[in-house]
């Protein structure tokens, strides 16, 4: 109909943050590039919201024909708010596309935030061009309104939907509205059907009726279906690197990587650097060093173990993961007290929107997750979960032929419980404002073994109990560019052992404090610095017989009845450390000097480290990057090694390291990379067992149990080529090339130490099917562990001891057979209207691989056995989300 | 669950894959027991030169050797000392070959050696004079090598080197020398079984009871509670640590197998006390005949000896 022409008003007809698109080619347009190469899942905390529109000028040949034509952008908004790049997605061509790129690249935008930090984005924008009808002459009064009120929720999970658009009708000017940050929107319709469309981004086209009566609400809930059921980081970030390596995985790699039993923690296993562990085992070997010389924080205090009974689920809840550092080596100066990596695991903040939870049942442990906003700006999230493998070992365990009893009771119960004020989750504070936060959790394993009969002459009964308990408080303060958190925390271990007659008793008490401080000085300039404190009270007790070759010299094969005694100690220690570090960049370089010194009380003793760290980065070009570090780092002996003679060494040093490590990283596509790292670390004057004496004076002897005579080098590359999550995919491939040798001060060259595993392979994949299933696959290659190869050309009998004695070859100068496992995982999503039902089988060893984890020879030593690793194991688990 | 499924597997697996040769039964070359007679030298003082003419005293060694599948074949032997106890066969420097000769199966008793100037004159074994490297007593030397300088007695190895046909056993006991550092110490005595019990009554060492059937057959010592010597040894502090043996038998037969091959001793937190109580099985492919039964016995500081008895088993 012809008429004045006019623009019709453009609406933000919606704005959607995009997934990352595949490298297929999906709907996505533009990911962020990743520099982040930390564990860690950047959480978009402030939507970009439009602060200016501007009218495109409609194409003069498509308005004389009367052509409308909506045009779908990419838009790429830089961390000002202003547009730094648009592209068209969908155009219609006649000029539309020009006009419409002119328009969107003079928006101005609020910035978006992702991590609480202003970030660029990239969201889909669609222009309308349409074309008003002409005025009418004659203005009829506007008939009465109706009105759809609702909340738009997602399927399965009952998060809020925000930005999305519902609309009434299939009319380029019909009405709609823009849902909330809640999920909430309201529409003003004319009364009747009203065929609703609701189109979010991440979900499927939800579309229904609405008989709406004329000056009526109605009010609604809509449960959209999303796209990618489980799907939950959308964008990511850019987040400044420090480290030279500080490994980064996606929530999704971290909860569905074959083999790790969906725990979260376990997926570090399969990194670079991280020697492969023997059976399932969740010990942490990293670039040749003892697992002990690689500490483990939660919320940055450490705690005694990552693992239940060493080899079970993580003591953390996997829903409680914010995110997880891995750092291998040359970690920075906030970190001490460890000359191997560093492993810090973050939790997150309590839901802000409502409440959630899940229930996960397995034959194992239950366990219970849930959290939720209790009043304005105050969230709470707590989880627990016990074990009750004790009540099912027994059915399982290999029944005795000799009728005698075997009682195997593993107990495990851990729990997480967070209170957070101040911000909430998604959301920024205000300049100025405070966040504050209570974090505690705890840990408690039991195993006992009574082992009777069987034509045995004495029973055997073990009751060994460890625990450990902490509460964390943390508050944060930022104004302008100061950033400013205070971290005390305290915290209770507890280690009882009971074997048969032997009791023993450790408590620990044990309190902290972290501060730090940021000042961004200027664009060139960051400096940081902070303090580390700690002091622990251990109070030891026990009853021991009398200790052979610890008190005595005893005879070999001597086994004589003694005497109990009764032993206490109480150890006070502290370890005081200040640190401080600069990021100096000038261009493309970037370059972080940092210092870190620390001085220790040790059972009345004192110890002091200095330790300097120096990292350096050079963007050679966009996506490419040349890193190195060097640094000095020392650990404290445990005060356990500390005690007095016969028992340990109170001349104990600290151990040392220095680490080196070169590489470099390359983006090669949208969505794959590369990092290179060669490193070369030598730890000395390490903590070893030693069975040396000092003869004293009067004729009398001071075994010293143990030395700072350790020596150990490790050298390799490590190379990560990584396909970050899209929508169907994400794997990587993880190779570690490396030797770990060791030696003992005195020795004249380095050998294998018992780490060393030449080349360590981990291939991992999971791809998304339709329908909600899940597949992945991991494979792993390792070189066998070095062994001593038994040779045999005579018995050597032990008459005193009534043993054998192998005659071996040269120490570690063989190796068992090289591993290899292919693991396979397929998950399965059940959406039902507010809540999740996810399963998962998962199976280790498919072919069942006939791998050597250990040798053990007869009892004349004449030939080796080996001990298989677990054959092919299949896992059923299930968990219920809502 | 599958943590304990997987403890489960490997238990399962750790059980079959294993060498089926057990160690109570005898069937080719061993050497069972050694003992030194005395077991311990002892001087009561430790601070003039008598210390050094009484670790000079004569000694005895008897060995107990086994050679079911050997048909009584001669069995070449030399007997061996040397200063270090990392040294398992004797054979490096400083090592003594003391005598050497041919002796069949059974007890193999060593009281004199020959002259090192006349090999056709023999002297007492006197392991504790002999001397190295131009003049240097070997027990100076075996204090050189000792971790701890001789403070819980010195040590001397000897090894026993038995060899028949391609089978070949290097034994090696500890022959104790020690000095009354403490008021409280007193030598060893070797450790002497009273006798044993078969299914519940004497078994003399002259008899051949008759055991049918599949069994199994209980053994068991007769009670020698009241032959265990409380002794004392010093600390690295050199405070007297007060102990008591606790002996252990080894049990081993030239057929079949023991339940327990190993009985006494203590529990392995050290304070719980085993008993002594063993059963034989005589096995699923055993035929009938004569079977021996060895029973040694070890007071875990040096003192050692041994039972020997026979049975007739039929099916």
């Amino acid at each position: 109909m012809p008429g004045t022409l006019a623009f019709a008003p453009v609406r933000p007809w919606f704005i959607a943050l995009v997934a990352m698109s595949s490298a297929a080619g999906a709907e996505e347009v533009v990911r962020r590039v990743e520099v982040d190469g930390g564990v860690h899942v950047p959480v978009l905390t402030r939507a970009p919201s439009l602060q200016k529109f501007v009218q495109a000028a409609y194409p003069p040949g498509a308005l004389a024909e009367g052509r409308t034509a909506d045009i779908a952008l990419a838009v790429t908004i830089a961390a000002d708010g202003s547009v730094s790049g648009a592209a068209v997605k969908t155009g219609a061509g006649r000029g539309f596309d020009e006009a419409a790129l002119a328009a969107v690249r003079a928006f101005k935008f609020s910035p978006a935030e992702v991590d609480g930090v202003p970030a660029p984005v990239t969201l889909e924008y669609v222009y309308h061009f349409t074309l008003a009808e002409a005025p009418q002459p004659k203005v009829a009064p506007p008939p009465p309104q109706a009105t759809l009120k609702g909340q738009l929720l997602a399927r399965g999970s009952r998060n809020r939907v925000p930005s999305a658009t519902v609309r009434c009708g299939d009319d380029a000017d019909a009405p709609e509205a823009l849902s909330d940050e809640d999920g909430r929107f309201l529409l003003k319709v004319a009364p009747g059907v009203c065929r609703v469309k609701v189109v979010a981004n991440g979900f499927r086209l939800f579309e229904t009726s609405e008989t709406l009566a004329p000056g009526e609400t109605t009010e609604v809930v809509y449960h959209l279906l999303p796209k990618a059921i489980g799907y939950e980081t959308v964008v990511r970030g850019a987040r400044e690197k420090k480290e030279v390596v500080r490994r980064t995985l996606e929530r999704q790699e971290l909860q569905k990587i074959p083999g790790s039993f969906g725990d979260p923690v376990r997926v570090l296993q399969n990194f670079p650097g991280v020697a492969r562990a023997p059976f399932i085992l969740g010990t942490l070997i990293v670039r040749g060093a003892s697992p002990s010389q690689t500490l483990t924080f939660l919320d940055g205090v450490k705690i005694p173990i990552l693992f239940h009974f060493g080899g079970g689920p993580s003591v953390v809840n996997g829903e409680f993961l914010d995110r997880i550092d891995f750092f291998p080596g040359g970690f920075g100066a906030h970190y001490g007290r460890a000359v191997g990596g560093i492993v810090d695991v973050g939790t997150r903040k309590g839901a802000s929107d409502t409440y959630h939870g899940n229930v996960k049942v397995d034959v194992e442990d239950s366990s219970v997750f849930f959290e939720a906003p209790v009043a304005n700006g105050v969230s709470v999230a707590v989880a627990a979960r016990r074990s009750y493998v004790d009540a099912l070992l027994p059915l399982v365990l290999p029944k005795n032929a000799n009728g005698g009893s075997l009682l195997v009771l593993p107990v495990y119960w851990d729990y997480q419980a967070r209170v957070d004020v101040g911000a909430k989750r998604g959301e920024t504070k205000a300049d100025g404002a405070s966040t504050a936060s209570v974090m505690a959790f705890g840990s408690d394993d039991i195993m006992k073994v009574v082992a009777t009969g069987a034509g045995g002459n004495i029973p055997v009964s073990l009751d060994l109990h460890t625990t450990f308990h902490r509460v964390v408080a943390g508050w944060n303060y930022r104004k302008g560019n100061v950033t400013f958190q205070l971290t005390p925390y305290v915290g209770y271990d507890l280690a009882t052992i009971n074997l048969g007659g032997i009791t023993a008793k450790l408590d620990e008490y044990e309190g902290g404090l972290r501060e730090d401080l940021a000042v961004e000085v200027s664009p060139w300039l960051t400096a940081r610095a902070g303090v580390d404190l700690l002091f622990d009270h251990l109070a030891g007790s026990a009853e021991i017989p009398v200790l052979s070759d610890t008190q005595y010299v005893a005879f070999p094969g001597a086994d004589p009845a003694t005497e109990t005694q009764k032993i206490s100690q109480q150890i006070d220690s502290f370890d005081g450390a200040a640190f401080a570090e600069v990021d100096l960049k000038a261009g493309p370089v970037t370059v972080t000097p940092g210092f870190r010194a620390s001085h220790a009380f040790l059972i009345g003793q004192t110890r002091y480290a200095l330790e300097p760290r120096l990292w350096a980065r050079y963007a050679v070009r966009e996506g490419t990057a040349v890193k190195g570090s060097v640094g000095l780092y020392q650990q404290t002996p445990s005060v356990v090694d500390l005690e007095p003679p016969p028992y340990g060494n109170p001349n104990l040093g600290l151990e040392k390291a220095f680490q080196t490590s070169l590489g470099f990283e390359q983006r090669l596509t949208d969505v794959i990379n590369v990092d290179v790292t060669g490193y070369y670390n030598r730890r000395y004057e390490n903590v070893v067992n030693t069975d040396r004496t000092v003869v004293n004076a009067d004729g009398s002897q001071t075994p010293l149990m143990y030395a700072n005579d350790g020596l150990g080098r490790a050298y390799g590359l490590e190379v990560m080529l990584r396909h970050e999550v899209t929508k169907q995919f994400f794997g990587w491939v993880a190779y570690t090339l490396n030797r770990a040798e060791s030696k003992v001060a005195g020795q004249d060259s380095y050998g294998l130490n018992q780490y060393d595993q030449t080349h360590i392979l981990t291939v991992v994949g999971s791809y998304r099917l339709p329908w909600g299933f899940e597949v992945g696959a991991r494979f792993r290659y390792a070189t066998g562990n070095p062994s001593t190869p038994l040779q045999h050309p005579y018995d050597l009998f032990n008459v005193d001891s009534n043993s054998f004695n192998a005659t071996r070859g040269a120490h570690y100068s063989s190796r068992l057979a090289p591993f290899h496992q292919l693991d396979l995982r397929i998950d399965k999503s059940f959406l039902f209207q507010n809540w999740t039902l996810g399963a998962y089988l998962d199976v280790q060893n498919v072919y069942n691989a006939q791998n050597v984890e250990a040798t053990f020879t007869d009892y004349r030593r004449r030939q080796e056995y080996t001990v298989p690793g677990i054959p092919i194991l299949p896992i059923l688990g299930v968990k219920g989300s809502f | 669950m599958r943590r304990a499924l997987v403890l489960a597997l490997f238990l399962s697996a750790a059980g079959c894959v294993g060498s089926q040769d057990n160690p109570t039964n005898v069937h080719d070359l061993r050497v069972l027991g050694a003992s030194f007679e005395p077991p311990e030298i002892f001087a009561v003082s430790c601070y003039d030169d008598s210390a050094l003419a009484v670790f000079a005293s004569p000694v005895v060694m008897t060995a107990l050797v086994a050679d079911p599948a050997g048909a009584g074949r001669s069995i070449d032997y030399d007997l061996r000392v040397c200063a270090s106890q990392g040294d398992t066969t004797c054979t490096g420097d400083g090592a003594l070959t003391l005598t050497r000769g041919s002796t069949g199966p059974g007890e193999l008793v060593v009281k004199d050696v020959p002259a090192s100037f006349n090999p056709n004159l023999r002297l007492p074994l006197m392991p504790g004079a002999q001397l190295v490297d131009g003049g240097t007593p070997l027990l100076e030397e075996v204090v050189e090598h000792d971790l701890y300088q001789g403070l819980g007695g010195i040590r001397l190895p000897a090894v026993l080197h038995v060899k028949a046909g391609d089978e070949e056993v290097f034994a090696k006991k500890l022959l104790v020398f020690t000095c009354k550092l403490l008021p409280e110490m007193t030598p060893n005595h070797t450790p002497r079984l009273p006798g044993l019990l078969l299914e519940g009554e004497p078994w003399p060492d002259d008899a051949l009871p008759d055991l049918q059937g599949s069994g199994p057959f209980a053994v068991e010592p007769e009670d020698f509670q009241d032959r265990l010597e409380p002794y004392v040894v010093p600390s690295y502090s050199l405070k007297p640590v007060h102990l008591s043996e606790l002996w252990i038998i080894s049990w081993r037969a030239d057929m079949g197998t023991f339940s327990e091959g190993d009985t006494g001793g203590t529990g392995f937190d050290g304070i719980a006390v085993a008993k002594h109580h063993t059963e034989w099985t005589p096995g699923p492919d055993a035929t009938e005949r004569d079977v021996t039964f060895w029973a040694v016995v070890r007071d875990g500081r040096g003192g050692e000896s041994w039972l020997v008895r026979k049975a007739h088993w039929r099916p």
